[in-house]
């Protein structure tokens, strides 16, 4: 039973040793903003157009979905209303945090896990550098600074893909109602929650990259495995913690 | 603790190594000093790898005594370990190159990020030049590790572990990629911890040379 727990328990250990250490290492010299700035250029304009068109269709299915439903009632003109609080609490969010897991969790960890195996985060230890430093807080850094952003960028194109089917598409309701619903019905709650979500899925996204990358071993086979692991593990983290994120804003 | 004699550079005193119950390095004791050359030969995943991390610090011993340059870095922080490794050169068994990195950069690396006085752009790469003429590649400058083949890579390597004129020089496997013999199978000469007095290494015979 205890060994079944050992390997677990082990791994959520060394993440959190690494974690401290990157989170540290944020106010620790050198700050080496270069890499931060290349990072920032890879995660943040690398993601816009899978972000972007994520983000739009996303929120044009939420209204063609709704359509149906709210026509029951008759309350077609709300359709703006739903698709804001859909996309600001939590599809924005998440499906920008699967995206960019998809695409930068699995490259950090395949970056820092193919130096891992051909020794060049030794040879950066051995040549004076702190891998930590130099490796894990530009990324950890780059995702927190661009993963907010990003959000912002797939909620507001949710909301034309939610109008361009509500009301070109299918017409349920005026432009001008669409819109207004959809600003009455954001609140301050909406937007923190929308903005806290992706700044701390950034940190677990990027950390899970680096600490799985970090971890490798086992030659271009540890590779692989490593950024399999690193996608499953963010991506399945991203679904806990929007949970966890949204019971505490229900009770504010 | 016995201060070690002041021309030893490297001593390992009852080192043990052992991953999760299972002893890897045992007792190993040995002492290197000033103008020595020790070579470790060993069949392979006998742990000679891991004595050449030790020397660096990149792991810890589970018992046993390493001293550094007369220093017992035993239980030596990474921060605290930087100022003895700015004193150590080494080639790691792939290479260690940086692939992101040119060739250029990869052997100024140390030079810029070591602790140590900071040199002029032009003594960096002169040094730097130098060191690479050394290995007969100064032409391959601006090409990045990728764009070389085993063989160079390794060269590079070394000019990259011989640029700040270290006082003790690490090798892991200088030979297995570098020599146009193939070595014996189960005794290859695998961990060559190389001590020279710090100017010594521009005398000595170039690479081409080597067994």
């Amino acid at each position: 039973m205890l060994d079944i727990l050992k390997r677990p328990v082990y791994t959520f250990q060394e993440f959190i040793l690494l974690s401290i250490a990157a989170i540290r290492g944020v106010f620790r010299k050198p700050a080496y903003w270069g890499d931060t700035v290349i990072q920032m250029d890879l995660i943040g304009v690398g993601s816009l157009p899978v972000v972007s068109l994520t983000g739009f269709f996303s929120g044009a299915v939420m209204a063609l979905q709704m359509a149906r439903a709210l026509q029951t009632y008759g309350a077609t003109s709300q359709v703006g209303k739903i698709v804001a609080i859909t996309m600001v609490r939590e599809m924005g969010p998440v499906l920008t945090a699967l995206m960019v897991a998809g695409r930068n969790s699995s490259g950090m960890a395949s970056e820092l896990g193919s130096m891992k195996v051909t020794e060049q985060i030794d040879a950066m230890r051995a040549l004076g550098t702190d891998p930590v430093l130099k490796l894990v807080k530009p990324r950890l850094l780059a995702t927190a600074i661009v993963l907010p952003l990003l959000t912002i960028l797939a909620d507001f194109l949710g909301l034309v893909g939610g109008w361009l089917v509500a009301c070109v598409l299918l017409q349920l309701t005026p432009g001008a109602q669409y819109w207004d619903t959809a600003w009455r019905a954001i609140e301050y709650n909406d937007i923190a929650q929308g903005l806290i979500k992706p700044f701390c899925f950034a940190i677990v996204l990027s950390l899970v990259g680096c600490y799985y990358g970090m971890q490798t071993t086992g030659g271009t086979q540890g590779v692989g495995r490593s950024t399999t692991q690193a996608v499953v593990v963010a991506s399945v983290w991203v679904v806990i913690l929007t949970f966890i994120i949204g019971r505490i804003f229900t009770r504010l | 603790m016995g201060s070690p004699a002041s021309d030893t550079v490297l001593a390992f005193e009852d080192v043990c190594l052992s991953f999760g119950g299972e002893c890897v390095l045992n007792e190993i004791t040995f002492s290197v000093r000033r103008g020595d050359t020790l070579v470790i030969q060993g069949a392979a995943a006998s742990g000679k790898t891991l004595i050449l991390k030790l020397s660096l610090g990149l792991i810890r011993p589970t018992r046993g005594r390493i001293v550094v340059f007369g220093e017992d870095v035993t239980a030596y922080s990474d921060s605290q370990w930087n100022d003895i490794r700015a004193r150590i050169g080494v080639l790691f068994q792939e290479g260690g190159l940086f692939d992101s990195l040119t060739v250029e950069e990869n052997v100024a690396y140390p030079l810029l990020n070591q602790k140590r006085e900071p040199l002029s752009e032009e003594e960096v790469r002169r040094r730097v030049q130098e060191s690479l003429d050394f290995v007969e590649l100064g032409h391959t400058l601006d090409k990045l590790p990728s764009e070389l083949s085993g063989g160079m890579r390794r060269r590079v390597g070394i000019a990259r572990a011989i640029v700040t004129q270290p006082e003790l020089l690490l090798y892991d496997s200088p030979c297995a990629v570098a020599s146009a013999s193939p070595a014996p199978s189960s005794r290859s000469p695998s961990c060559c911890c190389t001590i020279r007095p710090p100017p010594a290494w521009t005398r000595s015979p170039p690479i081409r040379s080597w067994p």
